[in-house]
């Protein structure tokens, strides 16, 4: 949030303050974090495009740091545990600090991959953001979750796909860069989806036919038990209550939704390389499929769309197969469940 | 006076939206909207945050007469203030649905 307002009013609730001045927490406006992750940010940037950095990359180790913000909009409000700190009081941040920990393992041990920017950038986690916000979002420098409002979703920071989602957001920024609109965007939000469904697998030691697909089934709120965001193996299926409407997404390109909304549907067009994915790991396993997938997005270009996404990944799948990899049948099996959604 | 009020974006698809007499929110929030109407250029974000993933967008209108304020936030523009006259809209879209 940005403070326009001229006198000096502040939505952190006065106890609040009162318990964090004596603590010793200065509390910065969201005017000043704003502007000082700009600096920090475009510092960053300039020192990954210096000679220095090319030669001897700084050491960054994927830290992670958990910040409360005591149910307000404001984000970095009060640091509750870091790398190697002593466990919180409350569940919730140890919750999102370990799920945090299990995705950057993956990313690390699987795909050789350090953080969200490949040179072991921070891990920025914000719990208990805003009052009931039934929402989680990744915003360029780090991850924030909101408590649910216990109808549509409980705690966003309690569920580790939710977790691996956001923060695939990140990865996706620092490698491809899908633009977020139409079917790059999509693409976008389906490699969240793909790495926030193949971590839980992991995590649940499922395999491809065992799992459920389903992301988001474990925030749900009480009324909504069973249901889902989204469904990888069977897209349009995941909810249909009141609270929601009907899972609007399509599993072929016969259904393309080709509206304005939802920056041209990136969270409904999701469905259709999300059932590609399915198909492919139900064929050759989670861990190849996710492997490929990974080894595809470092070569797609910001404006990729659903056809280019296929070539490319089509040649990687040979180049991979080729090199033992993934097995040999990997490209044929892709182009199999390509075509079986009209691509 | 009329305000309109859109919430779009989140984890999954889903379009939130409401409208109503400025006259008819609680006293304090009326003031907010009056003052944003006034000095909309002061609310107005700087930049939009291209980065943002899954992340809520708001527009409020804010019309009387022939002016019109259109204004348009995301989670990590929201001037400060805002959250209660955010969450007042929002609760309302909830029952007019």
């Amino acid at each position: 949030m940005r403070n326009h307002c001229p006198c000096s009013c502040h939505i952190i609730p006065p106890f609040v303050v009162d318990k964090l001045k004596e603590a010793g927490v200065e509390i910065p406006s969201q005017k000043t974090n704003n502007r000082e992750f700009r600096e920090r940010r475009d510092a960053k940037n300039a020192l990954m495009r210096s000679e220095a950095f090319l030669v001897a990359p700084p050491v960054k180790k994927a830290d992670r740091f958990v910040y409360d913000s005591k149910t307000t909009e404001h984000q970095r409000l009060l640091l509750v545990r870091k790398e190697s700190g002593p466990a919180s009081p409350d569940a919730v941040v140890n919750t999102v600090y370990e799920n945090a920990g299990s995705v950057r393992e993956y990313f690390k041990t699987f795909l050789n991959y350090l953080s969200v920017d490949n040179h072991g950038a921070d891990l920025i986690l914000n719990v208990h953001f805003g009052k009931n916000y039934a929402n989680a979002f990744w915003d360029g420098d780090e991850m924030t979750f909101g408590d649910g409002d216990n109808q549509v979703f409980t705690n966003l920071a309690n569920a580790l796909d939710v977790t691996a989602h956001e923060l695939t957001h990140g990865v996706v920024q620092y490698t491809a860069n899908l633009t977020y609109k139409g079917q790059s965007g999509a693409l976008n939000e389906h490699y969240a989806d793909v790495f926030g469904s193949v971590i839980k697998q992991h995590a649940k030691k499922q395999k491809a036919a065992t799992a459920d697909w389903l992301i988001g089934d474990e925030i749900m709120g009480p009324a909504l038990t069973g249901q889902a965001l989204r469904s990888m193996k069977a897209p349009g299926t995941a909810y249909n209550n009141a609270l929601m409407g009907k899972d609007p997404q399509p599993d072929h390109m016969d259904n393309l939704y080709k509206g304005s909304a939802d920056n041209g549907g990136v969270h409904i067009n999701s469905g259709i390389p999300n059932k590609v994915f399915f198909l492919v790991a139900t064929a050759i396993e989670t861990d190849k499929a996710a492997l490929l997938w990974f080894e595809t997005l470092k070569t797609l270009k910001p404006t990729t769309n659903f056809k280019s996404f296929k070539t490319a990944l089509l040649k990687i799948a040979k180049k991979m197969a080729n090199a033992g990899s993934v097995p040999a049948t990997t490209e044929t099996v892709a182009k199999q469940s390509f075509e079986s959604v009209g691509l | 006076m009329k305000l309109s009020y859109v919430r779009e974006g989140g984890l999954f698809f889903q379009v939130s939206e409401t409208e109503m007499e400025v006259g008819d929110l609680p006293a304090d929030l009326q003031t907010l909207v009056r003052k944003v109407y006034e000095n909309s250029d002061d609310y107005r974000p700087r930049e939009k945050n291209v980065n943002l993933r899954d992340g809520y967008q708001y527009r409020l209108e804010i019309r009387e007469g022939r002016k019109k304020v259109n204004l348009t936030f995301g989670d990590t523009t929201l001037p400060d203030g805002f959250q209660p006259l955010i969450q007042y809209l929002q609760e309302k879209a909830i029952n007019d649905h």
